[in-house]
């Protein structure tokens, strides 16, 4: 394993964390305009929200859901505290890779709402249970991305079998 | 030369968190086979 040099992993984590971070504001910032764009009833807000959350969601919560996996990898595996050794870091794993792929299977719900209110004059009546379920969404994976930080900060004890292993190893003498 | 340190072994926040995952993964195929959504979309 390479190990970065302390001044490489500083600016390494700086990026993970401003990603990752940005990540849930954007998250947030969505979540405002799918409450907005249920509850309101004038066409142009609605209208104006689904349109912005489709941008908001291709152009900066997928690029920075992918920056968080790759910068993630990199601080991790780039120093001592590997990617498989600590269960805290695997279960960051197992919180922002399928938050990725739940996001970009429904990227296309969020697409069609935005086609739904570009092409009526009645967007609300026609969104249905779409409204409700991007709000929901929203939710989960503001839920998601609060658990995946606090994880970060607490670092909960406990290593794996393979992170134990691979200790051992270090500490013993060839 | 003493023993080996023995593996203390996984801590308890790390099976409540698989159950939580797990837990969700059912809710999730749950409310897809509710909708039928593994039947696909016919015309």
């Amino acid at each position: 394993m390479m190990v970065m040099s302390p001044r490489v992993r500083r600016l390494a984590l700086t990026v993970h964390v401003t990603v990752s971070v940005g990540w849930l504001g954007a998250v947030s910032a969505f979540l405002a305009l799918a409450i907005v764009g249920l509850v309101r009833h004038d066409f142009l807000i609605i209208r104006a929200m689904y349109v912005a959350m489709e941008i908001l969601g291709w152009y900066v919560i997928v690029p920075l859901s992918f920056a968080t996996i790759l910068t993630g990898g990199v601080s991790s595996m780039g120093t001592t505290w590997g990617l498989f050794r600590h269960y805290w870091i695997v279960a960051k794993l197992f919180i922002t890779i399928p938050a990725t792929m739940i996001l970009l299977v429904h990227m296309q719900p969020i697409g069609r709402a935005a086609a739904v209110v570009s092409g009526t004059s009645n967007g609300g009546g026609e969104l249905g249970g779409l409204g409700i379920q991007l709000v929901a969404y929203a939710v989960f994976a503001l839920f998601a991305l609060i658990a995946a930080t606090a994880l970060s900060v607490y670092k909960p004890p406990g290593m794996t079998r393979y992170g134990w292993d691979r200790q051992q190893e270090q500490r013993t003498p060839s | 030369m003493g023993k080996p340190a023995r593996y203390p072994g996984t801590p308890r926040w790390v099976y409540a968190f698989g159950a939580v995952l797990i837990g969700l993964v059912v809710i999730v195929i749950a409310r897809h086979v509710l909708d039928g959504g593994f039947r696909g979309h016919g015309p």
